[in-house]
């Protein structure tokens, strides 16, 4: 058959897909949506037929993006719904940070051993402590925790508990994003973000406690701390998964390996976020109130004992060794 | 022995059992999809910090900011990740590009991959611009690993397992935009699929090419096609009208 007949013959079938493949581009109404798949499978039909008899590059084409364009509209999409968000997080999150607990420990130890270091340097050598900490951020502390320190201090600054949220969420987001990214490029960054955190954060606190008051700083910091720095561990953890993916391929290549491990990281990297994000929540609108500090202690405690609880028993089934 | 392939396309076959061709789109059409992205998140931004000064007029100074940042936040990262999942995998600078993120397989981008990628972004953006606080980046990384992979893949596009490929057909493959017209003539011998292919496709991409260019590729089959640079490629091009033709 010539190419021009094959045209004419099929051209109205191409042009009442093209119609309906514009149609849910925009998200409109398709008319007549049920003849689809009908449509498709004969365009591919055509399509095997211009190929294979030469018909032309101009029609090869046409063809060739029409079936890629009603091929994205045909699949099934594969999850959503609050079914997916249950599993999400009652199964997927916490199977990953087990099936990685070796990255996500070394990622734990990567930042509470610099943060237990500071918090032991403010009582047998200041010194370091003084040597981290630029003369900037001890002038902050010692205005948001000093021992003189006005109680409103936070608030005042920010006027508002939800304009304290978004900046929370803007940095503290935006570090965990960087530490993530840092542990993708060769893993070792992403182990030395966190572990400047660790040393960085522990130097905050250790000034605190050498030169401040503790108690304001344990009110403020206890009730989000456990979501917060669970959070940038996790995230460390994912990224340096994915960075030792590419690093350390074993027995695929690296490009499949680092897709590998993107599988694994991704729902780790999920829960970090939503994890860092309720600490915004909290550290905006609880941790400034005037609850009293014996209950902001048991809340952060009880952050602890959750999280541990969590990520040993949630979502265990008989599958998981 | 089977020469591989000097082209950038992909193919795919879908479970109809077709084989569609994927074309990758290189660095630069890419490089030019982003700026005009961030060209439309800057002006985003400038409406959004309009908006909310305005607003802010009612609910307060503090609370206003606070809210002016969180959409911040949200653009900034969300842009990219909402363009694709529900734009049909095009962001507005790669559609006036006329370029498109697909999974290597053809389908669609779903929310873990635009995610994915839209992370990882922040490592193909290294090195970072000081000056801007971590907001731009030289895209060093990125452009590496497009210039390395088979298939123009940044760093996010590997772990995602997505590719950028053109949307729409390349209309400059049509044999009709010759200056001289060509009056189709019969080859002199029978030609197998793989010769009726070859002169197909010289036709086809005729134009793009220059006159030197042109007797280039004709010139090894001198003998057959005549004497002259200038017979021989109308020659070939006369085969290849008969081919496209019959």
């Amino acid at each position: 058959m010539k190419r021009a007949t094959f045209e004419e013959q099929n051209a109205p079938h191409w042009r009442e897909l093209e119609v309906a493949v514009e149609a849910m581009d925009r998200r409109k109404e398709v008319s007549d949506a049920h003849k689809v798949p009908h449509l498709f499978r004969q365009v591919c039909g055509d399509l095997a037929l211009a190929q294979h008899r030469m018909y032309g590059r101009r029609l090869c084409d046409r063809l060739n993006a029409l079936v890629i364009g009603t091929f994205q509209h045909l699949q099934m999409a594969a999850n959503h719904g609050a079914g997916a968000f249950l599993r999400t997080f009652g199964r997927e999150f916490p199977q990953a940070v087990r099936r990685e607990s070796r990255l996500v420990w070394l990622a734990f130890a990567l930042f509470f051993v610099p943060f237990a270091a500071f918090l032991l340097a403010a009582h047998f050598e200041p010194k370091w402590i003084y040597a981290v900490l630029p003369p900037e951020m001890r002038n902050m502390m010692d205005q948001m925790y000093g021992a003189d320190s006005q109680n409103e201090f936070i608030r005042d600054r920010f006027g508002s508990n939800f304009g304290m949220f978004g900046f929370y969420i803007f940095n503290n987001v935006g570090i965990e994003f960087r530490i993530f990214a840092g542990g993708v490029l060769f893993a070792v960054f992403g182990a030395w973000a966190i572990g400047y955190q660790g040393v960085f954060i522990g130097a905050m606190f250790g000034y605190v406690h050498a030169a401040g008051n503790v108690e304001r700083l344990y009110t403020f910091a206890s009730s989000h701390s456990s979501f917060e720095l669970l959070g940038f561990t996790l995230a460390a953890a994912a990224g340096m998964r994915i960075g030792l993916g590419f690093a350390l391929p074993g027995r695929l290549t690296r490009v499949a390996a680092m897709r590998e491990a993107g599988k694994r990281a991704l729902p780790i990297l999920y829960g970090a976020t939503a994890m860092i994000s309720v600490a915004a929540v909290i550290e905006a609108f609880w941790s400034p109130s005037a609850a009293p500090p014996i209950f902001k202690y048991c809340v952060g405690v009880a952050g602890w004992c959750l999280f541990a609880a969590y990520f040993f028993f949630v979502g265990r089934n008989s599958d998981e060794a | 022995m089977i020469q591989p392939k000097l082209d950038t396309l992909q193919s795919v076959e879908l479970a109809e059992g077709v084989q569609v061709l994927l074309r990758p789109a290189g660095p630069a059409p890419r490089a030019m999809a982003l700026l005009l992205d961030l060209v439309f998140i800057a002006v985003l931004i400038l409406l959004t910090s309009l908006f909310g000064m305005l607003v802010a007029g009612w609910i307060g100074i503090e609370t206003g900011m606070g809210m002016l940042t969180l959409l911040l936040f949200t653009i900034y990262w969300g842009y990219f990740i909402i363009g694709e999942v529900f734009r049909n995998g095009q962001t507005y600078g790669k559609k006036l590009m006329g370029l498109r993120v697909v999974r290597t397989s053809g389908a669609r981008v779903g929310w873990g991959a635009a995610v994915m990628r839209n992370l990882i972004r922040f490592a193909d953006m290294m090195p970072l611009w000081p000056q801007t606080a971590g907001w731009f980046g030289f895209y060093l990384f990125g452009l590496t690993s497009c210039l390395c992979t088979r298939r123009f893949q940044r760093l996010g596009d590997l772990v995602a397992d997505t590719v950028v490929i053109y949307a729409k057909a390349d209309d400059r493959s049509d044999g009709s935009r010759l200056r001289e017209p060509i009056v189709p003539q019969a080859p002199p011998v029978v030609l197998t699929r793989e010769e009726q292919q070859a002169f197909m496709h010289f036709i086809e991409r005729a134009a793009t090419w220059s006159d030197a260019r042109k007797a280039e590729m004709v010139s090894s089959l001198a003998e057959v096609l005549g004497t002259t640079d200038h017979e021989r490629v109308t020659r070939a091009l006369a085969i290849g009208a008969w081919v496209r033709d019959s």
